[in-house]
């Protein structure tokens, strides 16, 4: 290379690289802070969903931080120290008391099509909106029902049941082969799913958050209330082990992978979380909470805990944040969903995975969807943790009687409203 | 000239210090005075409102009960162990390092592992405790649930003592160590025994010692969260809610989204200053002449 050349090979590499650098007109980078770990089956889905959206939108790129579960919180400290965030997601109820009640998500009202929700299963746009605003676009499908062993249903000779008495049969059914059909966690959360369904299957869809939304408090004294704390209460010994009352979670759940109990109220994320216990061919079936007899609500009412995607109401791209959240949505997305994350779909006709069935039926069919653990702690949070999660399981696991857990609730209710 | 070269040269860790400690934990207390959740909202200033409402929080009274049950049935346990193993592996057995090393094995391993550990070991039906009791006959005993609402915290409490046990006997026998052998040897020859060796000796030798490793502990439990917490699984019962993980709930979210950010920063300032009593209260309580050797 000569002397004089080199100024010149200088300046081309210069060039290039400065053309290289240079953002590209229109192109815009979205920041997604995520609820999960980047190696999770529903990360892998995400990114595979960004990479579709970008190949089909090649000016939309996608810069991901995968918080895990604390991502909200984590987001709270980011967004006060100014971090510039397009896209988050979280569980719906979470949100609802957080960024959307804070009014840091962006309404969706107006930027997406007015049937943009027809698309979904029934319910799932409107279920997170704050007085008919839309902020939430729920992109996995979660529901509560009982799962369990189909083999060892068959061999107890029991069949799924549709009503509370066919369900009591059924426990007792499975006690001849020496087995019990349920098994709890001592957890104050999840033992929370048997009072708020039985209170739902009783008074109706959300009957646990109307109850407590009666300032006085004496609507905990409608003997529905006592009739559904003693139904709960009724199930151990005869559907729960005793020894139930000392599983630490998982251990109460694991037992159904081991074969030690029939099956579990839970999420439909519980096969998946199983699988490497119970293994990827267990016989799992789901069948919804029962009717109670002369109750307002319905078998086919669901309690759901969908996980949502939101814009930042301060993203610098809502245009393009938006229209990634209307793909998310769409049937090529939702199907990766479900092939790569292994979860349930939000969308109206896109099959959930093989094991997950019957809740998708369940979803399908549903008459109406309500809050995971009766939809307190959605707007309530403080008195849902400090009151009614840890009163509810004091009453569940028998440590106090089901009509002291009713005055106790009829007085903090009271307690709570009179302090606002 | 001596004098303004020492304040040069403490200066730059003087305002570090100011600027990384103090600033911060005025800060706090100035928003422990405000109701705000952390959104980025106009805190509202509810003056000493937060304080009034801890005091009258029977959620936050638990948590002290609880603390208070750590601090001190644990802090009993705990140094009743240290001391034991203190004399045992004075006592001249074989083995001294080896002992040490497995006492003090807890400590380097990750809590969230030991916490699993100790589950196992109590899981009805499954667990070790259940299996062991099991195959020495004893049905009764091997049918106790040690995690039900009734016995979880005493529960968590064995294995908290378990975990901390080594940290505190580590710093007591290296204080230990130092106490000259001769003074060992000339008691032996007057014909004490090891427990008159350990009251008469090496007591009041290391009381010093003994009275720093009492500080930290009353430190670590009064600002204890992580055993328990994980002990508890993914929300833990109020029977083993400390104020730490009351401060956390309230503040952080939990599974439920409080966010009462001023709220648990009030949780935080009652802390520091049980914290500052109970240092203040030990160390009056355990003041003695320095014994010199």
């Amino acid at each position: 290379m000569t002397r004089s050349s080199r100024p010149l090979l200088s300046s081309m590499l210069a060039g290039c690289a400065l053309a290289v650098m240079a953002p590209q007109a229109g192109a815009s980078e979205l920041v997604f802070w995520s609820m999960w770990n980047e190696p999770e089956p529903q990360a892998v889905a995400l990114r595979a969903i960004m990479d579709a959206y970008t190949a089909k939108n090649p000016d939309t790129t996608f810069s991901v931080v995968w918080n895990g579960r604390g991502n909200q919180t984590k987001l709270r400290a980011a967004l006060q120290a100014g971090t510039k965030v397009d896209l988050m997601d979280q569980d719906g109820d979470q949100l609802i008391g957080g960024l959307q009640k804070q009014g840091l998500a962006l309404q969706l009202d107006g930027l997406v099509d007015a049937d943009f929700g027809a698309a979904l299963l029934p319910g799932v746009f409107d279920i997170y909106a704050s007085e008919g605003k839309h902020y939430q676009v729920p992109y996995v499908y979660n529901s509560v029902n009982f799962w369990y062993n189909t083999e060892m249903m068959a061999e107890a000779g029991g069949q799924e049941p549709a009503t509370w008495d066919e369900l009591l049969a059924l426990c007792d059914a499975v006690r001849k082969i020496d087995k019990y059909a349920l098994v709890v966690d001592n957890d104050d959360t999840y033992a929370l799913y048997y009072f708020s369904y039985l209170l739902e299957r009783k008074l109706g869809v959300n009957a646990l958050v109307t109850t407590f939304e009666d300032k006085t408090g004496e609507s905990w004294r409608k003997p529905e209330v006592l009739e559904a704390a003693q139904m709960a209460q009724s199930l151990w010994g005869r559907c729960i082990p005793d020894d139930a009352r000392g599983f630490q979670y998982p251990a109460g759940q694991q037992t159904v992978a081991l074969g030690d109990s029939m099956g579990n109220l839970n999420g439909s994320w519980l096969p998946a979380e199983l699988s490497s216990s119970a293994g990827e061919d267990f016989p799992w079936g789901a069948f919804n909470f029962p009717a109670v007899e002369g109750g307002a609500g319905q078998q086919a009412d669901l309690q759901v805990a969908l996980l949502s995607m939101i814009a930042l109401e301060s993203s610098e791209h809502k245009d393009e944040a938006v229209d990634f959240l209307t793909f998310l949505v769409s049937e090529e997305a939702q199907k990766i969903i479900v092939e790569q994350g292994s979860v349930g779909s939000t969308r109206a006709g896109v099959p959930w995975p093989a094991m997950l069935d019957e809740a998708y039926q369940a979803a399908t069919n549903a008459t109406a969807i309500s809050n995971i653990y009766g939809g307190v702690g959605v707007n309530y949070p403080d008195f849902y943790t400090t009151v009614l999660a840890p009163q509810q399981n004091k009453m569940f696991m028998g440590e106090i009687e089901a009509q002291a857990f009713v005055d106790t609730m009829a007085a903090e209710t009271k307690k709570y409203w009179d302090a606002q | 000239m001596r004098r303004r070269m020492v304040f040069t040269f403490l200066a730059p860790a003087v305002l570090l210090y100011l600027f990384f400690v103090m600033a911060p934990a005025f800060a706090s207390f100035y928003l422990s005075l405000f109701q705000t959740s952390g959104f980025g909202e106009t805190p509202r200033w509810v003056g000493f409102g937060n304080y009034a409402k801890l005091l009258a929080d029977p959620i936050f009274w638990l948590s002290i009960k609880n603390m208070a049950l750590i601090l001190v049935v644990g802090g009993v346990a705990i140094f009743a162990l240290a001391f034991l193993f203190t004399i045992l592996i004075n006592s001249g057995i074989w083995g001294k390092k080896l002992f040490r090393a497995l006492i003090f094995m807890p400590n380097v391993i990750a809590v969230v592992a030991l916490s699993t550990f100790w589950s196992f070991i109590y899981m009805p039906r499954y667990g070790m405790l259940s299996n062991l009791f099991k195959s020495l006959g004893f049905e009764q005993a091997a049918a106790i649930s040690w995690t039900t609402p009734d016995n979880i915290f005493w529960s968590m409490l064995v294995g908290l003592v378990w975990i901390s046990t080594g940290f505190f006997t580590i710093l007591i026998l290296a204080g230990a160590d130092k106490i000259p052998t001769d003074m060992y040897e000339a008691a032996r020859i007057e014909g004490a025994g090891p427990i008159q060796m350990f009251r008469l000796i090496t007591v009041p030798m290391i009381w010093d010692v003994i009275a720093i490793t009492m500080v930290l502990w009353v430190i670590e439990a009064i600002k204890m969260m992580e055993f328990p917490f994980a002990f508890g699984g993914p929300t833990p019962s109020q029977d083993l809610l400390t104020p730490s993980i009351y401060l956390f709930i309230m503040g952080f979210g939990f599974r439920q989204p409080v966010y009462e950010l001023g709220y648990a920063t009030a949780i935080g300032v009652c802390m520091f200053l049980f914290t500052i009593l109970a240092v203040l209260v030990l160390t009056w309580a355990t003041r003695r002449e320095r014994v010199e050797f």
